[in-house]
């Protein structure tokens, strides 16, 4: 039986040699995953454990003493959580702009077609400048998780604005976000990447 | 929470007719439609059964939405078990996914019978 640091940084475990092979082959961890076999006290990366040997999908890399590959991690991210923060930044000033018209009285609204005017003007009002917020507060959640990507520093977080990013109508702007939100999650999928989140 | 105030607001105002809900920029400034646009009409749409209607605002979004589903309750049936989850997406899957969006945003901008069928 085994006990493992997750990429989140949680324990899992015990489980058995054939359910962590099984993880290794989802991809749901990683040959640099720590693992303490039942009885050990020191924790090591699963790949230099013999039973794993070849356990791997794809090449095992090289392990030596030293920590894993942090620095190519660091620079794997980079790009995408860049292209995140540019997503975060354009739809934060649309949003300022949209919202700066708003509150100024201008209306995105045709008249034309409406059920109610009362109504009208209360969308085009209060609750358009609530819409604009909340458009703000998406575009902060992208941009804060994109700087936790860069840093390495929170994988769910990056993870969550990589999708955000991408969603239709949520996404400051889907058309941008989609393929860097696909480049930030192909990137963060990396085994070796999502060992070097701390 | 989000997700449910979201989905009551999405059901009760419909995008056509209440202008509140988020404009798309690019379409504002290009006057192109982009791979999400239409998706709060065909979303208001499916919460009202209209499958038909919201495969018409937003194939895209209609088609991915189960492949979303599945991925989702993956991941949160993982987590329920305490195991370490992942999407489980492969590298190639996404850029494929990337691709075939990027086509169909470039066929519903086309003009002509079959193409129209992708615009909202």
């Amino acid at each position: 039986m085994y006990k493992i640091i997750g990429a989140d940084q949680k324990e899992y475990g015990p489980v058995t040699a054939e359910q962590l092979r099984q993880w290794l082959t989802e991809g749901r961890v990683s040959a640099q995953t720590q693992v303490l076999p039942e009885g050990a006290t020191e924790w090591k990366p699963l790949g230099t454990l013999p039973e794993f040997a070849g356990a791997s999908p794809g090449p095992v890399p090289v392990l030596t003493a030293a920590p894993p590959g942090g620095a190519d991690a660091a620079e794997s991210v980079k790009g995408p959580a860049i292209g995140l923060i540019a997503v975060a930044v354009l739809g934060a000033l649309l949003q300022i702009a949209s919202l700066a018209l708003r509150l100024g009285g201008a209306s995105f609204m045709a008249n034309s077609g409406m059920p109610n005017q009362a109504l009208t003007n209360l969308f085009s009002g209060p609750i358009g400048v609530v819409s604009g917020v909340i458009g703000l507060l998406v575009s902060g959640v992208i941009f804060f998780g994109a700087l936790k990507m860069k840093n390495l520093e929170s994988y769910g977080l990056a993870m969550a604005a990589s999708i955000i990013a991408m969603i239709p109508c949520f996404s400051p702007c889907c058309l941008l976000g989609l393929p860097i939100g696909i480049w930030a999650i192909v990137v963060l999928s990396k085994p070796e990447v999502k060992s070097a989140f701390h | 929470m989000f997700a449910a105030v979201a989905g009551l607001v999405l059901f009760c105002f419909d995008p056509r007719q209440y202008h509140f809900y988020p404009v798309c920029f690019f379409y504002k400034t290009t006057g192109l439609l982009c791979p999400g646009c239409g998706a709060l009409r065909a979303m208001h749409q499916l919460l009202h059964g209209h499958v038909a209607t919201a495969f018409r605002f937003n194939a895209v979004l209609i088609v991915s939405l189960p492949i979303l589903g599945w991925l989702g309750a993956r991941y949160v049936w993982q987590k329920a078990r305490h195991e370490p989850a992942s999407l489980g997406l492969r590298p190639l899957w996404l850029w494929l996914i990337l691709a075939a969006v990027l086509v169909v945003s470039v066929l519903r901008n086309l003009p002509g019978a079959p193409f129209s069928m992708l615009r909202p």
